[in-house]
């Protein structure tokens, strides 16, 4: 493993995503859930609505931005990873050096993180820019905690589903994600395996809203868990980790060829 | 330097290479076989593209399949046009050096110095997609070069050249070898290679069928029977000279009347004698052609001694 290869690929993906057809995805991903809040805030009677309260505008900031807006950014940049060289061409190329298909598999995961991470955190900002929630430091501290352990573990996700199945890595990602997002709202024992989930709990937990006096919800909803912050992390972080290097197992183990022989 | 033992490959029920074994030293190898032959699929069991289904392949010392740090020192060009479009010559060559694990920096001198070598300078901030296929070949070799490895594999890197490229493609090679170091190309074009290649290795339908240099290669068919078409204008005295020779096995007359195939285990004597007959016998000889020296003449003569025919 060598880092310099690693970044070798973080960089030439973030050049390549400066292009015209990266900065139109990019426009897309920041402008959707400012468009909802928009909508949602001055779509109506807009100077006569009150200000809305943080626990209601907070959490709906939350599920554009933290949930829809983090999967659809990471299925767009981390899931064809592997697709995305097969078809470009590339993957001819990258297979013959020693240390690239690690470099491919992290450097593509880095990137797609962080663009990822700055796109929701764009984004975030004028949503909360519209809300008039600018001041609230907590809440931004903790968006931006959560933006930065859902694109990690996503990330992985996606990456892990296009190292296994690269060239219908979308298609399973596309079900992969609906299926995430509505399972994670069963109030049910399974919603506990998705990200939402645990991203929901830490939100819940952090801005002390797991208390039933302040926001009416209780945790016997199946929404959000009581369990210590910590260990919602160490589980994002985890299966991160752990995706990541069952995927570079994987990677390293399958024959890819770009194309047919002769 | 390149070790194969009864490396088989199977797609499926689908034989790619059949049980080869062979032991390559540093030098120059053409690898040659018709289309469909297993070429591609031997060079990516070398690199370690794929891995063997039976047998192992040893590259540089290393079990390929398993441990392929050995490919620091190997660059591979691959066939055809497959090149990424959008992004200039420059920065694609950098960014697959970089990939070797140089700096940014480093990567773009070697890259710079590379692109230098195969003539590509002028054109190295163009984007890809404009290139010629000259050009493209070139930006392809370039990549391959650019960390200076050891060995250069090469897959058809002729396809689709003209002359002039064909030209300074050979002298490259021919000073990439001059400098002691090694290369293995694929192709199917017999003459394209020979003007390079020390060493031969013949495939067909996944198997070897021979190895060695030219003359070793055309040693192994120094007692099969080989054709010789003449096109003359007197078949009837041509035919009745070469009946006169113990050198020719038999003859048949050319459909067309216009010559004979003459089929003879000494090829040399029958070329000897042909220039006597012209003088001496007043036959007009218009052409003479022995199929027998295109490769695929060459591949069926071996796949028939292969299978025992001969």
């Amino acid at each position: 493993m060598n880092p310099r290869e690693w970044f070798a690929v973080f960089s030439h993906e973030w050049r390549r995503s400066l292009a015209a057809k990266g900065l139109f995805s990019w426009i897309f991903l920041i402008g959707f859930p400012v468009l909802i809040v928009s909508l949602l805030r001055y779509g109506q009677h807009s100077n006569e609505l009150p200000m809305p309260l943080l626990v209601t505008w907070g959490s709906m900031v939350f599920v554009l931005i933290g949930g829809i807006c983090l999967m659809l950014s990471l299925l767009l940049t981390a899931a064809p990873f592997m697709q995305a060289e097969l078809e470009g061409r590339r993957w001819v190329y990258l297979s013959v050096r020693p240390g690239a298909k690690d470099a491919l598999l992290y450097g593509k995961h880095l990137y797609a993180a962080s663009r990822t991470f700055l796109t929701a955190t764009v984004s975030l900002f004028l949503c909360l820019a519209i809300g008039g929630f600018l001041g609230e430091t907590r809440y931004i501290l903790v968006m931006l905690a959560l933006i930065t352990l859902g694109s990690l573990a996503y990330g992985a996700v996606y990456i892990f589903i296009g190292a296994l199945i690269p060239r219908r890595a979308m298609v399973v990602a596309v079900v992969y994600s609906m299926v995430e997002f509505m399972v994670s709202w069963i109030p049910a024992l399974i919603n506990r395996l998705t990200i939402q989930y645990r991203l929901r709990s830490l939100l819940f937990k952090w801005m002390d809203w797991d208390n039933v006096s302040t926001t009416g919800i209780s945790t016997d909803s199946g929404f959000f868990s009581e369990i210590p912050w910590w260990q919602h992390v160490t589980v994002l972080l985890g299966m991160t980790v752990g995706l990541l290097i069952i995927a570079s197992l994987i990677f390293n183990r399958r024959e890819y060829l770009a194309i047919r022989d002769e | 330097m390149i070790q194969l033992q009864h490396a088989t490959k199977l797609y499926g029920t689908v034989i790619g290479v059949n049980d080869i074994t062979i032991d390559l030293e540093e030098g120059a190898y053409g690898l040659l076989g018709p289309n469909g032959s297993g070429k591609t699929t031997l060079l990516n069991l070398i690199t370690g593209q794929l891995s063997p289904s039976m047998g192992s392949v040893r590259l540089l010392d290393v079990e390929i399949s398993r441990d392929q740090r050995a490919l620091s020192q190997v660059g591979v060009c691959p066939a055809m046009d497959l090149l990424p479009v959008a992004v200039n010559g420059i920065d694609w060559v950098q960014y697959m050096t970089r990939l070797y694990g140089f700096s940014a920096r480093e990567a773009e001198e070697r890259a710079s110095a590379a692109l230098d070598l195969v003539g590509l300078d002028d054109a190295r901030h163009r984007v890809i997609a404009g290139y010629s296929r000259g050009m493209k070949q070139r930006v392809k070799l370039a990549q391959a070069i650019a960390h200076e490895p050891q060995l250069l594999i090469l897959d058809e890197p002729f396809s689709g050249l003209d002359p002039v490229a064909r030209h300074d493609m050979t002298t490259f090679l021919r000073e990439w070898v001059s400098r002691g170091k090694s290369v293995l190309m694929a192709s199917h074009i017999l003459h394209e290679v020979e003007a390079v290649a020390e060493h031969y290795l013949l495939i067909y339908g996944g198997r070897l069928l021979a190895s060695g240099t030219t003359d070793e290669i055309f040693g192994m068919l120094d007692d099969v029977p080989r054709e010789i078409e003449i096109v003359c204008d007197n078949a009837a005295l041509l035919a009745l000279l070469v009946q006169q020779q113990s050198s020719v096995d038999s003859f048949q007359f050319r459909e067309d009347g216009e010559g004979l195939t003459i089929i003879t285990r000494n090829t040399r004597e029958v070329y000897q004698q042909l220039p006597a007959w012209l003088e001496d016998q007043q036959v007009t000889i218009r052409e003479v052609t022995s199929s027998d020296e295109s490769l695929q003449a060459l591949f069926d003569t071996l796949m028939k001694i292969h299978r025992g025919e001969i």
